[in-house]
């Protein structure tokens, strides 16, 4: 019960102050495309230098905290998740906004991250000496298991998909992961152009496959009168929420569960958390078919389970100095630089640091959910925004969220070419999320495999290294029962689409993007099978293999039986509509770098504001967008340039 | 009528943009030439934030924008992959020349991987500014390992070829570079096993994954509860903070200070001379600032600042020593 002495010391004006700063700054950059938990901290450290070890620690702990759950409001809003951890989050949240149920999503947000937050730090509390150790017994063979548990869990995430596309989705994702040096190796693989030499970065990726995708589908209508009912906010009472939220027991259990479990264990990360305690969450409902269809549980499992994990990932770094995740690393160098050694001896050397430093992120849960719903309140109206000053934003926020990441031009370039190629997918139903998860689990799963391999190598043997074990076991059988389950559910569906004859209603498509996924796989096969380094091909041998296995069970359901479930046909009308826009963002992506990110920024915010504006265009108008795209850039100009210090690309102008 | 006025609204906006940017290039032409640096210079580190030498790199920057040095901040960022190639291909081949675009070297690591890798840098097109720091490499075991020396380690690997598992921060760094030295000295078969970076490699050894370890002197250093550290590789004993642990040599076997990982700032050729001694000038005084040295002890991360012409001789004495033994072990 110590932590309750050091209570006093988190409300200091001081350190409450940092608090408050910490976790409204949180919630805001965790809603920014690109800026990951992660790098919010470790663009915050540089402020901790001038601070009490104390205070510092409250400011990181405060961010880290609150952008996690902050991803979830762009996830919710705009179908674009601020973070990996929240893809999980947009499958039945953006669903929930765009049924007018935007402010009962952000509430269930908050209160459930809230939740599996306070939760997970009550784990590292009390927990802490007892867990650590069982933290650390995760070696390769598990972290293998776990990466396949999620690859089995991907394909049939998107309840609105079918099975064979989400498989073939996974499968591009697992293969984009492969791309630039293998990590173990050090073997450079499918590097087509030289913007690939750096491998596709995870935040590019996940930027343009689902922020570029969302503009485009705005960009598609021209400037149609839209259906403006569509978007509406119902309110509804925190009170309500609340109550509802804490009535979804099974959510919020399986939620936390996950996410506490997840978070111990070193390397597996918050996209995994999320993911999993979604997957679990629907497989244990009642109804799981009204999962993807706006289903609350959703978002409830998913954000408690990326908040949960929050605790549990500062176990192994309080106690054994081992950073669980990216982010505790980048924590561990806040306390190091004020010279704090976290270990064994951090609880008697620094109780005081400690233990404020773990009230406060106590104390920052509850913030968090009082800030999040202040903000949701705000937040929501983003939807009232028109659509063609959202394209605007997002475009420019696409650009600059990927290029922040790593100062890389390929990077944004490679964003551009997912996101459209994205687009094009999703008119025949393929979804962003697995392919995004394929691209963070593929690592994952190789460069476990690869250490557990050479490890085996010198004991008994593959076999006996990754199929024994009571842990693999556990593993192994949690993955089977997961592909058995979507099996069954498959099957089932397989029988709805067959009753409703489909065949009759659905026009075959022309042009399957089956056909296209299989001529990339047979092209791949070939690669990685006549490679002169075979041992660092093994992993895109088989994704290539699997690849070729799933289109070709795709085209046979599209052709044979009849089952596509494509029922938008890229008309004439939306190329027309779509050409200007895209015309005009690939012109900006390619003149930002000589013309500056501020400038051209506006000039695209403002063009694309005007040009899709359904109520036409007066000199007003011009005027009104004209001065939102100059705040705009404004904005994001102070806040990061001047605030954060996070660069842009420089041209004539700034 | 429609398209007509379309066509006009982009015309006005391209033209207003034309006439912005001609005025403040104008306004902004003269004052280039002034001083260098006039805005924030970025520092790329070729591995993940919270890592050794993103730490480092963070704490050593953080008085650039002080008078007495750079009057810019040092903007850090990070871009890891393939224990540092990524970062340093992109650097060496696309980073621009005009000095604001900085990167943190690591000696050994990129003049090996230059040396067994076909990559884009080698010390040819990179040019020094400073070096901060040098951290010696440490072999470690868990706490719970029957070993307490190296010659036990070694005695056991004989016995059993192939099945001492050493974990270390990837191919061709420092960690590795020690383990080729310490598996010659030895003249026993060991397994590398390499990892994502030192913090995931040290995990390994703490939870009993592979049977010892390769890692960096601060890491190992805060956990040396959990850790038996057995040998230094370098040529005296670390007498800040881990005084009792012995050098190789010390126990018989010849491994010397090749694996010690150099940190500093580098840029690329082609830089104009002009800029890159201004750098130079203000570079190794900021890592000599009393603050920078304070936090860096605290957080266990020795200190060593080399001006540019000392970073060029050691990167010229590495690459031949490199050369030589990498050309020896690469056949093992």
């Amino acid at each position: 019960m110590e932590f309750l002495t050091y209570f006093g010391e988190v409300f200091t004006p001081l350190n409450a102050l940092f608090l408050l700063l910490g976790t409204v700054g949180g919630l805001l950059l965790g809603a920014t495309p690109g800026l990951s938990p992660t790098m919010a901290v470790a663009l915050l450290i540089p402020f901790t230098f001038h601070m009490e070890p104390a205070s510092g620690l409250i400011l990181l702990g405060a961010a880290y905290t609150s952008t996690v759950a902050g991803g979830a409001v762009s996830a919710i809003l705009l179908k674009i998740p601020g973070a990996p951890a929240n893809i999980a989050t947009t499958l039945d949240g953006h669903v929930m906004a765009q049924q007018g149920r935007a402010a009962e999503a952000l509430h269930y947000c908050f209160i459930s991250s809230g939740i599996g937050g306070v939760l997970g730090i009550f784990v590292l509390i009390f927990f802490t000496p007892m867990l650590a150790g069982w933290a650390l017994s995760f070696g390769p063979s598990h972290m293998f298991w776990i990466a396949i548990l999620g690859v089995t869990v991907i394909a049939s995430l998107d309840a609105g998909g079918s099975l064979i596309r989400g498989m073939i989705a996974g499968c591009i994702g697992l293969w984009i992961s492969t791309i630039g040096y293998d990590e173990i190796q050090g073997v450079e693989r499918f590097v087509f152009s030289s913007h690939l030499e750096g491998g596709i970065n995870v935040i590019a990726a996940l930027i343009g496959l689902f922020a570029i995708p969302q503009v485009l589908a705005i960009l598609e209508k021209g400037r149609a009168k839209r259906n403006t009912n569509l978007f509406d906010i119902q309110p509804q009472s925190f009170g309500t929420s609340l109550r509802i939220c804490i009535g979804k027991v099974k959510a919020l259990t399986i939620g936390s569960v996950v996410g506490i479990i997840v978070g111990l264990i070193p390397g597996a990360g918050g996209q995994i958390a999320g993911l999993v305690a979604y997957d679990q969450t629907r497989k244990l409902s009642r109804n799981p078919d009204a999962f993807g269809k706006g289903e609350s549980e959703g978002v409830i499992a998913a954000e408690s389970a990326n908040n949960a994990m929050v605790g549990p990932s500062l176990v192994p770094l309080l106690t054994l100095s081992v950073p669980g995740s990216p982010t505790a690393a980048v924590l561990l160098g806040g306390l190091l630089i004020h010279g704090i050694f976290p270990g064994p001896n951090l609880f008697n050397d620094y109780p005081d640091v400690a233990w404020t430093f773990i009230d406060s992120l106590l104390v920052g849960q509850i913030l968090m959910v009082v800030f999040g719903i202040g903000l949701s309140r705000v937040a929501a109206q983003v939807i009232r925004i028109p659509e063609s000053v959202l394209a605007g934003a997002v475009t420019v926020l696409a650009l600059f969220g990927t290029f922040s990441v790593q100062h890389s031009y390929s990077d944004v370039i490679v964003m551009l070419v997912l996101g459209v190629a994205m687009y094009w997918l999703g008119k025949y139903k393929f979804s962003s999320a697995p392919l995004v998860l394929g691209i963070v689990l593929g690592p994952i799963a190789e460069t476990n495999y690869v250490q557990g391999a050479i490890i085996a190598d010198s004991q008994d043997g593959l076999a006996a290294y990754f199929l024994t074990g009571t842990l693999n076991l556990v593993l192994i059988g949690v993955c089977l029962a997961s592909v058995a389950y979507s099996v069954v559910m498959e099957v089932r569906r397989r029988k709805v689409i067959r009753h409703m004859d489909l065949r009759k209603r659905m026009p075959r498509p022309t042009f399957p993007p089956e056909a296209l996924v299989l001529a990339a796989a047979v092209a791949l096969i070939w690669i990685s099978f006549t490679a002169d380094q075979d041992g660092a091909y093994l992993f895109p041998q088989v994704i290539a293999v699997a690849m070729a296995l799933c289109a070709m069970a795709g085209l046979f359901s599209c052709y044979a039986l009849g089952a596509s479930l494509m029922n938008e046909e890229l008309g004439w009308v939306q190329v027309r509509n779509l050409a200007l826009g895209l015309g005009l963002i690939v012109l900006y992506v390619l003149v930002a770098d000589t013309l500056g990110f501020y400038l051209s920024g506006a000039l695209i915010f403002a063009a694309l504001a005007v040009l899709y504006d359904p109520a036409g265009r007066s000199p007003r108008l011009l005027m009104v967008r004209g001065a939102s795209a100059l705040g705009f850039m404004i904005v994001i100009y102070l806040l990061f340039d001047q605030l954060l210090r996070v660069q842009a690309p420089r041209g004539i102008f700034l | 009528m429609q398209r007509r006025s379309m066509i006009k609204t982009l015309g006005a906006a391209a033209f207003a943009a034309a006439g912005v940017s001609f005025g403040l290039g104008l306004a902004a032409g003269p004052a280039l030439a002034d001083a260098f640096p006039d805005h924030p210079v970025s520092l790329m580190v070729a591995y993940s934030p919270g890592g050794a030498t993103d730490f480092q790199a963070r704490i050593v920057t953080m008085m650039a924008a002080d008078d007495k040095y750079l009057k810019q901040p040092i903007v850090i960022l990070n871009r890891p992959g393939a224990g540092g190639k990524v970062g340093w291909n992109q650097f060496a081949s696309k980073a621009k020349t005009d000095g604001y675009e900085m990167a943190a070297y690591n000696v050994p690591h990129f003049i090996a991987q230059s040396i067994v890798f076909d990559t884009k840098y080698t010390i040819g097109n990179l040019e020094p500014v400073g070096n901060w720091g040098a951290d010696p490499a440490v072999f470690v075991v868990n706490k719970d390992s029957p070993f307490n020396s190296v010659a036990d380690m070694v005695a056991y690997a004989k016995a059993n070829p192939g099945k001492v598992t050493v974990s270390g921060a990837g191919l061709y760094v420092g960690h590795h570079i020690a383990f080729l030295q310490i598996q010659k000295a030895a003249g026993a078969e060991l397994k590398y096993v390499p990892h994502k970076g030192g913090a995931p490699a040290l995990k390994s050894v703490l939870g009993g994954q592979v049977m010892a370890g390769v890692n960096n002197l601060s890491d190992a250093y805060r956990s040396r509860d959990n850790l038996k550290i057995l040998g230094i590789a370098d040529l005296e004993r670390d007498k800040d903070f881990l005084p009792d642990v012995p050098t190789f040599k010390e126990q018989g076997f010849d491994v010397d200070d090749s694996s010690v990982n150099f940190r500093g700032i580098m840029v690329r050729k082609g830089t104009p001379q002009a800029v890159i001694d201004v750098l130079a000038d203000a570079v190794p005084k900021m890592f000599d600032d009393a603050r920078v040295k304070k936090q860096m002890k605290a957080g266990g991360s020795p200190v060593r600042v080399m001006n540019r012409d000392q970073v060029k001789a050691m990167w010229a004495e590495r690459q031949a020593f490199l050369t030589e033994l990498l050309k020896d072990l690469k056949q093992n």
